[in-house]
Protein backbone atom coordinates (compact mmCIF):
# COMPACT_ATOMS: atom_id res chain seq x y z
CA UNK A 1 0.00 0.00 0.00
CA UNK A 2 1.00 3.76 -0.71
CA UNK A 3 0.97 6.33 1.53
CA UNK A 4 -2.51 7.90 1.81
CA UNK A 5 -3.36 11.15 2.48
CA UNK A 6 -3.96 11.50 6.32
CA UNK A 7 -5.41 14.81 6.55
CA UNK A 8 -8.35 13.13 4.32
CA UNK A 9 -8.10 10.21 6.05
CA UNK A 10 -8.70 11.25 9.52
CA UNK A 11 -11.23 14.28 8.53
CA UNK A 12 -14.55 11.76 9.72
CA UNK A 13 -13.10 11.23 13.07
CA UNK A 14 -14.10 14.98 13.84
CA UNK A 15 -16.50 15.71 11.68
CA UNK A 16 -19.52 14.36 13.69
CA UNK A 17 -21.07 11.25 15.21
CA UNK A 18 -22.28 9.66 12.24
CA UNK A 19 -19.90 9.93 9.97
CA UNK A 20 -18.27 6.67 8.06
CA UNK A 21 -15.34 5.45 8.56
CA UNK A 22 -14.02 6.32 4.67
CA UNK A 23 -12.90 3.42 2.28
CA UNK A 24 -8.93 2.24 3.19
CA UNK A 25 -9.47 3.25 6.78
CA UNK A 26 -8.26 -0.43 8.18
CA UNK A 27 -5.44 -0.90 5.68
CA UNK A 28 -4.30 2.61 6.23
CA UNK A 29 -3.85 1.88 10.09
CA UNK A 30 -2.59 -1.29 9.59
CA UNK A 31 0.23 0.35 6.94
CA UNK A 32 0.58 2.52 9.59
CA UNK A 33 2.46 0.85 11.83
CA UNK A 34 5.14 -0.54 9.62
CA UNK A 35 5.80 3.19 7.99
CA UNK A 36 7.62 5.52 9.82
CA UNK A 37 6.92 8.74 7.28
CA UNK A 38 3.33 7.84 7.77
CA UNK A 39 3.23 7.86 11.62
CA UNK A 40 4.49 11.58 11.82
CA UNK A 41 1.61 12.52 9.10
CA UNK A 42 -0.67 10.74 10.66
CA UNK A 43 0.17 11.95 14.21
CA UNK A 44 -0.11 15.41 12.35
CA UNK A 45 -3.24 15.03 11.46
CA UNK A 46 -4.83 13.54 14.53
CA UNK A 47 -2.63 13.17 17.73
CA UNK A 48 -5.20 10.79 19.09
CA UNK A 49 -4.12 8.17 16.73
CA UNK A 50 -1.01 7.61 19.04
CA UNK A 51 -2.69 6.19 21.75
CA UNK A 52 -3.74 3.03 19.35
CA UNK A 53 -0.39 2.16 19.86
CA UNK A 54 -1.59 1.67 23.71
CA UNK A 55 1.14 -0.88 24.89
CA UNK A 56 0.12 -4.54 25.46
CA UNK A 57 -0.72 -5.75 29.47
CA UNK A 58 2.68 -8.41 29.25
CA UNK A 59 1.64 -11.16 30.11
CA UNK A 60 3.80 -13.37 32.45
CA UNK A 61 4.64 -16.81 31.29
CA UNK A 62 2.41 -19.12 34.08
CA UNK A 63 -0.36 -16.06 33.69
CA UNK A 64 -2.86 -18.41 33.05
CA UNK A 65 -1.86 -21.08 35.85
CA UNK A 66 -1.52 -18.20 37.72
CA UNK A 67 -5.33 -17.17 36.90
CA UNK A 68 -6.82 -20.43 37.41
CA UNK A 69 -5.25 -20.82 40.53
CA UNK A 70 -6.73 -17.50 41.84
CA UNK A 71 -10.02 -18.57 40.71
CA UNK A 72 -9.53 -21.94 42.14
CA UNK A 73 -9.28 -20.55 45.14
CA UNK A 74 -12.04 -17.81 44.79
CA UNK A 75 -14.36 -20.90 44.63
CA UNK A 76 -13.09 -22.69 46.84
CA UNK A 77 -14.37 -19.83 49.16
CA UNK A 78 -17.23 -19.75 47.40
CA UNK A 79 -17.67 -23.29 49.07
CA UNK A 80 -16.40 -22.62 52.60
CA UNK A 81 -18.73 -19.98 52.55
CA UNK A 82 -21.68 -22.26 51.52
CA UNK A 83 -20.49 -25.10 54.34
CA UNK A 84 -21.36 -22.25 57.23
CA UNK A 85 -19.76 -22.60 60.48
CA UNK A 86 -22.74 -23.76 62.29
CA UNK A 87 -22.86 -26.98 60.77
CA UNK A 88 -19.44 -28.28 61.32
CA UNK A 89 -17.70 -29.36 64.51
CA UNK A 90 -14.46 -27.69 65.00
CA UNK A 91 -13.03 -30.90 64.95
CA UNK A 92 -14.03 -31.20 61.46
CA UNK A 93 -11.67 -29.35 59.68
CA UNK A 94 -9.49 -32.01 57.85
CA UNK A 95 -6.42 -31.75 55.81
CA UNK A 96 -8.40 -30.76 52.70
CA UNK A 97 -10.02 -27.70 54.43
CA UNK A 98 -6.76 -26.26 55.84
CA UNK A 99 -5.06 -26.83 52.41
CA UNK A 100 -8.14 -25.30 50.80
CA UNK A 101 -7.90 -22.02 53.55
CA UNK A 102 -4.72 -21.57 53.08
CA UNK A 103 -5.16 -21.40 49.29
CA UNK A 104 -7.97 -19.19 49.60
CA UNK A 105 -5.79 -16.80 52.00
CA UNK A 106 -2.91 -16.59 49.66
CA UNK A 107 -5.56 -15.74 46.46
CA UNK A 108 -7.90 -13.60 48.67
CA UNK A 109 -6.34 -11.21 51.13
CA UNK A 110 -4.56 -9.42 47.98
CA UNK A 111 -6.86 -9.20 46.23
CA UNK A 112 -9.42 -8.05 48.60
CA UNK A 113 -6.98 -5.28 49.41
CA UNK A 114 -7.37 -4.01 46.14
CA UNK A 115 -10.92 -5.39 44.59
CA UNK A 116 -12.18 -3.82 47.92
CA UNK A 117 -14.31 -1.72 45.80
CA UNK A 118 -15.12 -3.20 42.67
CA UNK A 119 -18.59 -4.64 42.22
CA UNK A 120 -19.25 -8.08 42.52
CA UNK A 121 -16.65 -9.23 45.04
CA UNK A 122 -16.29 -6.29 46.66
CA UNK A 123 -15.14 -7.42 49.66
CA UNK A 124 -14.06 -5.49 52.94
CA UNK A 125 -10.76 -6.68 54.47
CA UNK A 126 -11.43 -6.25 58.25
CA UNK A 127 -8.72 -7.05 59.82
CA UNK A 128 -5.07 -9.78 58.93
CA UNK A 129 -3.33 -9.55 61.96
CA UNK A 130 -1.07 -12.25 63.93
CA UNK A 131 -2.94 -14.44 65.60
CA UNK A 132 -1.46 -13.72 69.81
CA UNK A 133 -2.19 -9.44 69.09
CA UNK A 134 -5.66 -8.77 69.71
CA UNK A 135 -7.78 -7.10 66.99
CA UNK A 136 -7.51 -3.58 68.78
CA UNK A 137 -3.92 -3.47 67.71
CA UNK A 138 -4.03 -4.48 64.15
CA UNK A 139 -2.49 -2.35 61.21
CA UNK A 140 -4.33 -2.66 59.07
CA UNK A 141 -7.07 -0.19 60.63
CA UNK A 142 -5.98 2.58 57.50
CA UNK A 143 -6.89 0.01 54.76
CA UNK A 144 -10.26 -0.79 57.21
CA UNK A 145 -10.83 2.76 56.41
CA UNK A 146 -10.46 2.78 52.85
CA UNK A 147 -12.57 -0.38 51.96
CA UNK A 148 -15.28 0.70 54.20
CA UNK A 149 -17.41 3.73 52.97
CA UNK A 150 -20.54 2.78 54.59
CA UNK A 151 -19.04 1.66 58.19
CA UNK A 152 -17.96 3.07 61.22
CA UNK A 153 -14.96 1.33 62.50
CA UNK A 154 -15.44 2.36 65.70
CA UNK A 155 -18.52 0.57 66.11
CA UNK A 156 -17.08 -2.86 65.05
CA UNK A 157 -16.23 -4.25 68.40
CA UNK A 158 -13.23 -7.30 68.54
CA UNK A 159 -15.70 -10.01 68.50
CA UNK A 160 -17.17 -9.06 65.11
CA UNK A 161 -14.97 -11.58 63.16
CA UNK A 162 -17.34 -14.12 64.27
CA UNK A 163 -20.30 -12.52 63.11
CA UNK A 164 -22.38 -14.03 59.92
CA UNK A 165 -25.23 -11.81 60.33
CA UNK A 166 -23.33 -8.31 59.42
CA UNK A 167 -24.95 -4.88 58.64
CA UNK A 168 -24.47 -5.74 54.66
CA UNK A 169 -27.66 -8.09 54.20
CA UNK A 170 -25.49 -9.61 51.03
CA UNK A 171 -22.36 -9.73 52.51
CA UNK A 172 -20.66 -12.80 53.76
CA UNK A 173 -17.75 -12.78 56.43
CA UNK A 174 -14.98 -15.45 55.77
CA UNK A 175 -12.77 -15.60 58.81
CA UNK A 176 -9.41 -18.00 58.55
CA UNK A 177 -8.19 -18.52 61.88
CA UNK A 178 -4.43 -20.09 61.43
CA UNK A 179 -1.49 -20.41 63.78
CA UNK A 180 0.20 -17.55 62.13
CA UNK A 181 -2.65 -15.69 60.76
CA UNK A 182 -5.68 -14.35 61.72
CA UNK A 183 -7.96 -12.85 58.19
CA UNK A 184 -11.55 -11.77 58.20
CA UNK A 185 -12.85 -10.77 55.18
CA UNK A 186 -15.92 -9.45 53.67
CA UNK A 187 -17.13 -10.43 50.43
CA UNK A 188 -20.44 -8.66 48.87
CA UNK A 189 -21.59 -10.70 46.01
CA UNK A 190 -25.17 -8.35 46.00
CA UNK A 191 -23.75 -6.24 42.72
CA UNK A 192 -24.66 -7.87 39.48
CA UNK A 193 -23.77 -7.69 36.18
CA UNK B 1 -4.58 -43.73 39.07
CA UNK B 2 -2.73 -43.31 36.10
CA UNK B 3 -5.29 -44.39 33.74
CA UNK B 4 -7.19 -41.67 36.09
CA UNK B 5 -4.87 -38.45 34.95
CA UNK B 6 -5.14 -39.82 31.56
CA UNK B 7 -8.80 -39.66 30.83
CA UNK B 8 -8.90 -36.56 32.72
CA UNK B 9 -6.20 -34.95 30.37
CA UNK B 10 -8.37 -36.72 26.67
CA UNK B 11 -11.78 -35.04 29.01
CA UNK B 12 -9.57 -31.46 28.91
CA UNK B 13 -8.71 -32.16 25.42
CA UNK B 14 -11.85 -32.49 24.40
CA UNK B 15 -13.04 -28.86 25.10
CA UNK B 16 -10.04 -27.28 23.04
CA UNK B 17 -11.81 -27.44 19.80
CA UNK B 18 -15.41 -26.43 21.44
CA UNK B 19 -17.02 -23.11 20.44
CA UNK B 20 -16.52 -20.56 23.61
CA UNK B 21 -20.53 -20.96 23.65
CA UNK B 22 -20.04 -24.60 24.27
CA UNK B 23 -18.03 -24.08 26.83
CA UNK B 24 -20.71 -21.58 28.36
CA UNK B 25 -23.03 -24.49 28.46
CA UNK B 26 -19.93 -27.17 30.04
CA UNK B 27 -19.89 -24.08 32.63
CA UNK B 28 -23.26 -24.47 33.16
CA UNK B 29 -22.87 -28.07 33.62
CA UNK B 30 -20.77 -27.72 36.07
CA UNK B 31 -17.64 -28.86 34.06
CA UNK B 32 -14.59 -27.93 35.38
CA UNK B 33 -12.33 -28.14 32.52
CA UNK B 34 -15.06 -26.10 30.44
CA UNK B 35 -13.86 -23.56 32.66
CA UNK B 36 -9.66 -24.27 32.76
CA UNK B 37 -10.57 -24.22 29.12
CA UNK B 38 -12.25 -20.64 28.66
CA UNK B 39 -9.37 -19.50 31.22
CA UNK B 40 -6.95 -20.50 28.74
CA UNK B 41 -8.36 -18.97 26.18
CA UNK B 42 -9.35 -15.64 27.46
CA UNK B 43 -7.21 -14.76 30.14
CA UNK B 44 -4.65 -12.40 27.60
CA UNK B 45 -7.46 -10.65 26.12
CA UNK B 46 -9.54 -10.38 29.21
CA UNK B 47 -6.45 -8.73 30.64
CA UNK B 48 -5.50 -6.65 28.10
CA UNK B 49 -9.18 -5.01 28.20
CA UNK B 50 -8.79 -4.59 32.25
CA UNK B 51 -5.40 -3.00 31.78
CA UNK B 52 -6.17 -0.52 29.16
CA UNK B 53 -9.10 0.46 31.94
CA UNK B 54 -7.74 0.57 34.89
CA UNK B 55 -4.10 1.21 34.18
CA UNK B 56 -3.07 -1.25 36.22
CA UNK B 57 -1.79 -4.76 35.54
CA UNK B 58 -1.96 -6.39 39.03
CA UNK B 59 -5.58 -4.81 39.39
CA UNK B 60 -6.38 -5.92 36.04
CA UNK B 61 -5.62 -9.58 36.99
CA UNK B 62 -7.68 -9.21 40.24
CA UNK B 63 -10.63 -7.95 37.62
CA UNK B 64 -10.08 -10.95 35.50
CA UNK B 65 -9.98 -13.36 38.16
CA UNK B 66 -13.17 -12.07 39.85
CA UNK B 67 -14.57 -12.20 36.11
CA UNK B 68 -14.11 -15.75 35.84
CA UNK B 69 -15.80 -16.74 38.77
CA UNK B 70 -18.56 -14.36 37.64
CA UNK B 71 -18.49 -16.50 34.50
CA UNK B 72 -18.87 -19.86 36.88
CA UNK B 73 -21.31 -18.56 39.67
CA UNK B 74 -23.48 -16.42 37.43
CA UNK B 75 -23.45 -18.57 34.15
CA UNK B 76 -27.14 -19.08 34.29
CA UNK B 77 -28.03 -15.88 33.25
CA UNK B 78 -26.02 -16.48 30.09
CA UNK B 79 -28.49 -15.87 27.30
CA UNK B 80 -27.92 -18.08 24.37
CA UNK B 81 -29.10 -15.30 22.29
CA UNK B 82 -26.07 -13.64 23.49
CA UNK B 83 -22.06 -13.60 21.90
CA UNK B 84 -20.32 -15.48 24.43
CA UNK B 85 -18.11 -13.10 24.23
CA UNK B 86 -19.75 -10.15 24.48
CA UNK B 87 -21.08 -11.48 27.49
CA UNK B 88 -17.77 -12.12 29.11
CA UNK B 89 -16.40 -8.95 27.61
CA UNK B 90 -19.26 -6.76 29.71
CA UNK B 91 -18.46 -8.63 33.59
CA UNK B 92 -15.09 -7.65 32.48
CA UNK B 93 -15.63 -3.87 31.72
CA UNK B 94 -18.51 -3.44 34.18
CA UNK B 95 -15.97 -4.60 36.86
CA UNK B 96 -13.23 -2.56 35.62
CA UNK B 97 -15.37 0.36 35.87
CA UNK B 98 -16.94 -0.13 39.08
CA UNK B 99 -13.75 -0.31 40.25
CA UNK B 100 -12.50 3.05 38.66
CA UNK B 101 -15.19 4.16 40.66
CA UNK B 102 -13.70 4.28 43.71
CA UNK B 103 -12.25 7.16 44.53
CA UNK B 104 -9.17 6.07 46.43
CA UNK B 105 -7.91 4.06 43.26
CA UNK B 106 -8.50 7.53 41.22
CA UNK B 107 -5.98 9.09 43.18
CA UNK B 108 -3.78 6.33 43.84
CA UNK B 109 -3.24 5.37 40.34
CA UNK B 110 -3.43 9.06 38.54
CA UNK B 111 -1.18 11.12 40.64
CA UNK B 112 2.23 9.28 40.45
CA UNK B 113 1.21 8.58 36.98
CA UNK B 114 1.33 12.30 36.11
CA UNK B 115 4.08 13.07 38.19
CA UNK B 116 5.77 10.63 36.03
CA UNK B 117 5.20 11.79 32.93
CA UNK B 118 5.95 15.03 33.34
CA UNK B 119 9.45 14.08 34.21
CA UNK B 120 9.54 12.06 30.99
CA UNK B 121 8.40 14.53 28.90
CA UNK B 122 10.31 17.76 30.63
CA UNK B 123 13.43 15.47 30.61
CA UNK B 124 13.19 14.32 26.56
CA UNK B 125 11.81 17.52 25.10
CA UNK B 126 13.02 16.13 21.72
CA UNK B 127 10.85 12.98 21.43
CA UNK B 128 7.86 12.89 19.23
CA UNK B 129 4.35 11.17 19.30
CA UNK B 130 6.01 8.78 16.70
CA UNK B 131 9.06 7.54 19.14
CA UNK B 132 7.12 7.40 22.41
CA UNK B 133 6.80 3.10 23.40
CA UNK B 134 4.24 1.29 24.36
CA UNK B 135 4.24 1.86 27.89
CA UNK B 136 4.25 5.62 27.27
CA UNK B 137 1.57 6.02 25.31
CA UNK B 138 -0.66 4.08 28.11
CA UNK B 139 1.15 6.33 30.66
CA UNK B 140 -0.15 8.91 28.55
CA UNK B 141 -3.64 7.20 27.76
CA UNK B 142 -4.07 6.91 31.20
CA UNK B 143 -3.63 10.61 32.66
CA UNK B 144 -5.80 11.39 29.78
CA UNK B 145 -8.84 9.12 29.93
CA UNK B 146 -9.25 10.69 33.39
CA UNK B 147 -11.29 13.42 31.74
CA UNK B 148 -13.52 11.12 30.14
CA UNK B 149 -16.72 9.80 31.34
CA UNK B 150 -16.98 6.30 32.03
CA UNK B 151 -18.67 5.51 29.07
CA UNK B 152 -16.91 7.49 27.02
CA UNK B 153 -13.46 5.38 28.43
CA UNK B 154 -14.79 2.40 27.27
CA UNK B 155 -16.59 3.02 23.99
CA UNK B 156 -13.11 4.32 23.32
CA UNK B 157 -11.20 1.16 24.25
CA UNK B 158 -13.53 -1.29 22.89
CA UNK B 159 -14.08 0.50 19.47
CA UNK B 160 -10.57 2.12 18.83
CA UNK B 161 -8.00 -0.26 20.65
CA UNK B 162 -9.80 -3.27 21.19
CA UNK B 163 -10.78 -2.69 17.53
CA UNK B 164 -14.58 -4.35 18.26
CA UNK B 165 -17.45 -3.21 15.68
CA UNK B 166 -20.00 -0.77 17.29
CA UNK B 167 -22.79 -3.11 17.02
CA UNK B 168 -20.83 -5.66 19.58
CA UNK B 169 -19.74 -2.43 21.54
CA UNK B 170 -23.37 -1.51 22.19
CA UNK B 171 -24.23 -4.46 23.54
CA UNK B 172 -21.23 -4.81 25.80
CA UNK B 173 -21.95 -1.75 26.79
CA UNK B 174 -25.63 -1.59 26.94
CA UNK B 175 -26.98 1.17 24.24
CA UNK B 176 -27.67 1.82 20.91
CA UNK B 177 -25.01 2.18 18.35
CA UNK B 178 -26.16 5.59 17.71
CA UNK B 179 -25.25 6.10 21.38
CA UNK B 180 -21.91 4.40 21.03
CA UNK B 181 -21.35 7.07 17.89
CA UNK B 182 -21.61 9.72 19.60
CA UNK B 183 -19.38 8.44 23.16
CA UNK B 184 -16.82 7.70 20.34
CA UNK B 185 -17.33 11.00 18.65
CA UNK B 186 -16.99 12.86 22.15
CA UNK B 187 -14.14 10.74 23.37
CA UNK B 188 -12.55 11.79 20.27
CA UNK B 189 -12.52 15.19 20.86
CA UNK B 190 -11.93 14.96 24.71
CA UNK B 191 -8.28 13.08 24.21
CA UNK B 192 -7.72 15.40 21.41
CA UNK B 193 -7.99 18.41 23.27
CA UNK B 194 -6.66 16.76 26.80
CA UNK B 195 -3.72 15.51 24.52
CA UNK B 196 -3.13 19.12 23.27
CA UNK B 197 -3.49 20.69 26.35
CA UNK B 198 -1.16 18.96 28.41
CA UNK B 199 1.60 17.90 26.35
CA UNK B 200 2.21 21.24 24.14
CA UNK B 201 5.79 19.69 23.79
CA UNK B 202 3.84 17.08 21.70
CA UNK B 203 1.18 19.71 20.54
CA UNK B 204 3.36 22.13 18.91
CA UNK B 205 5.67 19.39 16.73
CA UNK B 206 2.37 18.74 15.15
CA UNK B 207 -0.06 21.84 15.01
CA UNK B 208 3.93 22.57 13.07
CA UNK B 209 3.48 19.69 10.83
CA UNK B 210 -0.22 20.52 10.19
CA UNK B 211 0.92 23.80 9.14
CA UNK B 212 3.52 22.76 6.11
Amino acid sequence: MSCPSWSRLVAHRFAGADQQEPDGWREALEHLGSCAACREAAYAADPTLVLLRHGDAELDGDEVSRMRAGVDALRRARRVEEHSPEQRSPRGRGADHVRSVRSVRSALVPSAMRLAAAAGLAGVLLSVYPHREPPAATAALPEIQAFAPSASIDSWGSDMAATDDFFLSTATVYHFDEDDLNVVILVDSGLDV
Amino acid sequence: MPELVYSERRHRAAWEERTDRDLLEGIRARDEAALDELITRKTGPLLQLAYRIVGDREEARDIVQVAFFRVWEQVERFDSRWSPNTWIYRIVNNLAIDHLRSRQSRERQVEPVRQHLRQVASGRSQRTLESLDGSEVAGIFRELAGELTDRQRSVFILRELEGLSSREVAEIVECRESTVRNHLFNARKVLRRALLERYPEYARRHLGGEER
